[in-house]
This record gives C-alpha cells, sequence and structure tokens, in this order.
C-alpha cells in the first residue's frame, strides 16, 4: 500500500501540490488505510490520463490481477467490458451534446466535469471472467483545481445481478406462463369469454371478437348479453350458469356488428380464485350454423320424405277410389243405360201387346223391330258388363260340383225361349259331374247351341256331345253351317270378331259371345276351341276339370 | 189385388203400371221416391211393393227397412224391381228381405204374371 502511494506521489506533476497532498493523505492515514485496504471495495486510482496507479487489495481480490500486472500499464477502460463502453459512450454523447470516445473517457466524462457518476459496469477479469460492480467515480483535483487523477471505488454488484437475472427469468417464466395460457386461449376454436357474476365481460379471445365483429376493448367492460339475438335468454344462460354452476349445449344466436348471425352452442362454468371466492363465468362457444344448416337440411328431406309418402299414400288411396270407382262405374253404366231402356223396351212391349191401344199391322211390324233391337241393346249391354267382369276378375265364380245332366238340361230349356225350334238338339245322357260354376257353364253351353243354331240351315241338326275322362269332361257342339274359315279359328274368340261383319246385322249379336265363352272357360282353367271344315259346318268345343273326389277335395 | 210401385223414374213408373194394369184384374197406385211410397204403402195396405232400388235420398234397402219398421206393411211383400243385375247384388237384395228380383228392362207383357208368381 505504501509503495502504491510512493508511485501515485511519483507521477504528480507539480511537486509542491504532491507534498501537500501527501501530507494530508498521510494526515489522514489511517481513514485512507481502512478504505483502502478494505477487501469488499476495489479501489483504483488513476493518472489524469487514466494510467492506474493504484490497485488495492479489494480490487485485486474482485478482478483476479496483482497490482504489479496493471499498475503503470493499462487504465480501467482495459480490463472493462468494451461493449458497455460502447454503450456508455453513445449515451453519454447523446447526453452531454458532445462526442465521447468508448475508452477511459467514457469512464470518467461526467466525473471530469465535476458531475456525481455512479453506475454500473461489468469489469473482465484476469481470468476472462465477469465482474459486475457498481462503481463510484471521484475525480482527484490539485489545490488549484485541476484534475490530477482518478479513483474509481467499486462494490462488488454480483448478488445484486443474480437477484436481478433471477427476477428476470422468473418475469420471463411469468410471461412464458402468461403467453402459454393466453395461447391456449386464443388458439382454441371456440368462442371464449370470461364474465364477472353481474355478465359483465372481463376477458375475451379472438373468436370471440370475429364472432361479435368487436375489437377485445371493446367487449371488455360491456355486458355479455348485448352480443346476442335475444338478450333475455343470454342474461339467462349467465344466470343459470351461476345457479347450476356448469351449462352445457345453450344455444343462443349471436349478431354480429355487421348483422351477420351466427348460432352458437354455450358450454360454461363458473370459476373461482385461490380462496375459492366466485370470480365469474367462463364460457365457449361452438359456432353451430353449419350442424343447424345441415338439420335444418335434414329436416326439410325428411318433410319432403314425409310429402312424398303422403303423395304415394294419396296416390294409393286415389287408386283404391279408383278401384271402387270402377267397380262403382260397372254397376252404374248397367243402371243408367238400363233405366231408359226399361222405359223404351216396356213402351214398345205395351204398344206390340195393345194394351195401349189398337195399332195397325204396319205399325206392329216397326214396333216390333224397334222392340227387337232394344232387347239387342240390353243383351249387349249384359254382354259388355259381364267381359269386363270377368276380365278384371270381378266375376266372383261359385265353384261347386255340377251334374252334367242338369247343365245339359237348363242349356235346352234356356235355348227353347230364344226360338230355335227349327233346329234339332240331340244331347247324351251323361252321369258324370264337372267342377264349376253352374251358371257360367249353362251361359258357355247356350252360347254355343245359339251360335250353331244361328248359323244352321233351315231344318238343321245341331248336336252336343260329351267325352268324360278322369280329368278333363269336353262338351262339343257340332252344326252343319258354313263352317268356320282356318284363318279366323283363333280370332273369332276375341272381343267384336266375326267371320262375317254383316252378320251383326243379320244374326244378331256384337260379337261378345265367344269372347265371353273363352273368359268362362279359362277362368275354370279349361280350354275352349273350334274344328271346322269350311262349308260343312263346325265343331265348337270346350275342356272343364272333371269332378272326382281329387278335385272335391 | 193392389200394387204399390216405387220408383223416382215417372217414365218407368207409367210402363209398369201399364203394363200391370193391362189384364184389368190389378190395381196400380205410384209413389216417386222412398218416402212417399213408405207413407203410400201405410196409407193404401198394397198386397205387394215393386220397389225400385237405385233412387236419391232414400234407396231400396232403406226403404224396405222402413216398411219392415211400420205395423201396417211389416210383413207385406216387396219384390225389387231393378238395374242392377250383378249376382252379388241380387244376393243382397234377396237378404234384405225380398219376396223377389225382377231384373229391368222388364217385358210388358209377362211383367204381371211374374210378379204373381213371386207373391206368396
Amino acid at each position: 500500500m505504501a509503495n502504491a502511494i510512493k508511485t501515485l506521489n511519483t507521477v504528480t506533476a507539480d511537486a509542491g501540490a504532491e507534498v501537500r497532498r501527501q501530507e494530508v493523505l498521510l494526515k489522514t492515514g489511517a481513514l485512507q488505510d481502512a478504505i483502502l485496504n478494505s477487501a469488499n471495495f476495489s479501489s483504483i486510482a488513476t493518472d489524469e490520463k487514466g494510467v492506474i496507479q493504484l490497485f488495492n487489495v479489494g480490487a485485486e481480490r474482485m478482478l483476479g490481477y496483482a497490482a504489479a500486472d496493471v499498475l503503470n500499464k493499462i487504465t480501467p477502460a482495459d480490463i472493462s467490458d468494451p461493449q458497455e463502453l460502447i454503450a456508455r459512450a453513445d449515451t453519454l454523447s447523446v447526453e452531454l451534446g458532445t462526442t465521447i470516445s468508448p475508452g477511459f473517457d467514457a469512464l470518467v466524462f461526467k466525473a471530469s466535469r465535476g458531475i456525481e457518476d455512479i453506475y454500473e459496469l461489468t469489469y473482465i477479469r484476469k481470468d476472462g471472467s465477469r465482474f459486475p460492480a457498481i462503481v463510484s467515480v471521484t475525480a482527484l483535483r490539485n489545490d488549484l483545481g485541476g484534475i490530477i487523477g482518478y479513483l474509481l471505488i467499486g462494490t462488488d454488484n454480483t448478488a445484486r445481478k443474480r437477484v436481478e437475472a433471477e427476477q428476470q427469468k422468473l418475469d420471463q417464466r411469468l410471461r412464458d406462463q402468461h403467453f402459454y395460457t393466453r395461447s391456449l386461449i386464443e388458439s382454441n376454436i371456440d368462442a371464449l369469454m370470461t364474465t364477472d357474476a353481474a355478465g359483465i365481460i372481463t376477458d375475451v379471445n379472438r373468436q370471440m371478437e370475429a364472432l361479435t365483429g368487436c375489437t377485445r376493448d371493446e367487449l371488455i367492460g360491456a355486458p355479455f348479453k348485448n352480443y346476442f339475438t335475444d338478450p333475455e335468454r343470454a342474461a339467462a344462460g349467465i344466470k343459470l350458469v351461476l345457479r347450476e354452476k356448469k351449462v352445457t349445449n345453450y344455444e343462443l344466436t349471436a349478431r354480429a356488428r355487421d348483422g351477420k348471425m351466427t348460432v352458437v352452442s354455450y358450454n360454461a362454468t363458473t370459476f373461482y380464485d385461490r380462496d375459492r371466492t366466485l370470480q365469474g363465468v367462463f364460457a365457449a362457444a361452438r359456432d353451430i350454423t353449419e350442424r343447424k344448416q345441415t338439420e335444418q337440411i335434414l329436416q326439410e328431406k325428411n318433410l319432403e320424405l314425409e310429402s312424398a309418402k303422403s303423395v304415394a299414400e294419396q296416390t294409393v288411396e286415389r287408386l283404391e277410389e279408383v278401384e271402387q270407382l270402377k267397380k262403382g262405374f260397372l254397376s252404374t253404366v248397367s243402371h243408367e243405360l238400363r233405366t231408359p231402356l226399361t222405359s223404351i223396351r216396356g213402351s214398345l212391349g205395351l204398344l206390340a201387346s195393345g194394351a195401349a191401344g189398337p195399332v195397325s199391322d204396319h205399325v206392329l211390324e216397326v214396333v216390333a223391330l224397334a222392340e227387337r233391337n232394344a232387347i239387342r241393346l240390353t243383351t249387349l249391354i249384359e254382354d259388355i258388363l259381364d267381359l269386363e267382369r270377368l276380365e278384371t276378375g270381378k266375376l266372383d265364380l261359385h265353384i261347386t260340383r255340377v251334374p252334367i245332366a242338369s247343365i245339359l238340361q237348363r242349356a235346352m230349356e234356356s235355348l227353347a225361349t230364344v226360338g230355335a225350334q227349327s233346329v234339332t238338339v240331340e244331347a247324351p245322357t251323361v252321369s258324370s259331374a264337372i267342377h264349376g260354376d253352374a251358371d257360367r257353364i249353362v251361359q258357355v253351353l247356350v252360347n254355343l247351341l245359339s251360335n250353331a243354331v244361328k248359323f244352321s240351315p233351315p231344318g238343321g241338326v245341331v248336336t252336343i256331345g260329351v267325352t268324360v275322362d278322369d280329368e278333363w269332361t269336353e262338351f262339343r257342339v257340332t252344326d252343319h253351317g258354313r263352317g268356320v274359315p282356318a284363318v279366323h279359328r283363333r280370332a273369332i274368340f276375341e272381343r267384336f270378331r266375326q267371320v262375317d261383319p254383316s252378320d251383326a246385322r243379320e244374326k244378331g249379336g256384337a260379337g261378345l259371345g265367344l269372347a265371353i265363352c273363352k273368359s268362362i272357360v279359362e277362368q275354370h282353367g279349361g280350354s275352349i276351341g273350334v274344328d271346322s271344315d269350311e262349308g260343312a259346318g263346325s265343331a265348337f268345343w270346350f275342356r272343364l276339370a272333371t269332378h272326382t273326389e281329387e278335385t272335391r277335395s | 189385388m193392389k200394387v204399390l210401385i216405387i220408383d223416382d223414374d215417372a217414365d218407368i213408373r207409367y210402363v209398369a203400371a201399364m203394363s200391370l194394369r193391362a189384364g184389368g184384374t190389378i190395381d196400380v197406385v205410384e209413389a216417386s221416391g222412398g218416402l212417399d211410397g213408405v207413407r203410400k204403402a201405410r196409407e193404401e195396405q198394397p198386397d205387394v211393393i215393386l220397389l225400385d232400388m237405385m233412387m236419391p235420398r232414400m234407396d231400396g234397402s232403406q226403404t224396405i227397412a222402413a216398411l219392415r219398421m211400420q205395423r201396417e206393411t211389416a210383413t207385406t211383400p216387396v219384390i225389387f224391381l231393378t238395374a242392377k243385375t250383378i249376382g252379388a247384388e241380387i244376393q243382397r237384395m234377396k237378404d234384405l228381405g225380398a219376396a223377389g228380383v225382377l231384373i229391368k228392362p222388364f217385358d210388358p207383357r209377362t211383367l204381371a204374371n211374374e210378379v204373381l208368381a213371386l207373391v206368396p
């Protein structure tokens, strides 16, 4: 220490002042010793150029240099963080409006201007490590006030720096934590929001901003209910959460500032602080507009389906109605045609019988003609209806065991009433039975016999033949008329078909008889046909199931 | 013998009445509908009633039911004179308690005999 002071003295320019200062220094030696020998302060004294003249034990301990390493060799700037020097020089240059170089000047400039200067400075230790210090700089002056050097007293700033660093770390961690929390909130696809217990918004995320078209600042502090089409329901939702502590799938329609509507489904809970004091409501809104639209579409589709189903049902109903109408139509046609025919035929009959008064023979002839045609029309109507019923399956057949003898007898009786006096019908005696509807079988046989009689020459013979085997019974009606040309043999069983169209006028009948016969026989599961030698007569036949023990069951 | 004809068609009533009267032994009373017919039947006490089936307001089946419920006509024979010719319909008319069913158009020369044949 004494050496150091001696050294300082040697560089002092003014010898007189030097002596005086030495005296003062010596006078206050105890104090100086205490300061300069303190291991807790680094005391570095320099000459006015900055060259180190004193480097105390505290400096040696803190900075790792021996005094001999630095005295008269370097300035404190040489063992300071160069970046800090540059930064300090820049700051001071701006602050004091003069250019200060980033060297020793930067460390002592303020002190040289008489300004008290205490600042943080990082020394670089001999081993290269950093030593943060708080440095107090004082200019050393001679009696005339001229600067003869500088004293830099530094205290160890490591602890404070460490605290600061830790604080900084903590702050950073807090910021990170906050950022993490915030990013969780912001990255949520739902519009998130917290409100206080009164329903005033306390926080929102960006989705909530998008949902409402309002900024975060606008939203925070505003009543939650303001942003929905039904504010009452929105307010009721908050109340519900507060009461139940939790609400799920609470639907609301948000209305954005630009009028855009979004249907959202809210899940919300109450939230609390550490002391379990209620803080408010945390609510997450999911956009369910699309789902709603899908539901809407589904609903519409369902309606369409329902409607289509209803149309189908109506169609079925209508078809059933039509079917019913058709049934009714047959009956109505029959009735409506028969009613006027009844009056016509009745009137003609009354005229012909003389019940309405005497008429001349000539008139009688005309009346007979009219009556004949009225009867023909009646038959035609009956035939058409018959055929219709047969072909639409509306004719209920009453299938029973029918003795062939009874069929033949009824047919002969029926034939007698149509005036076939000029024809002899020969029928066999048969004891077996067939399986069928007696009335309809008689109808077929009468029809065939009528045709045979109609087309037989006067005095001609019509024969009925019956052949029976276990399976089939065949009826055969043979005449000796003009026969059926081969080309017509199939067609004559169709409706309104006759071998000669003029037959309709000459022989009566509209050409429906054989079609009816065919239909009846076929409904019995039988068959019908004609064998004919053209010009030598015809044989119309039909086959029906023979009634046996098996057919009975 | 007295016959009541109940039919809404005046022409048919005319023809049927003349046909029945032609023999000179049958009196004929006419009614133009079911309600009129039920009343006439009570007043005139006919021996037989010729009843049309298809009539407006009160049809043949309703009329025969009304006749049966009326003491004076409860047992009077009823013959349906109808243009309905489908087998099932004829059967239904018989099931209603008719003495018989005659089909329109009828032959005016034989109508009286056909009616007489059906009266018990």
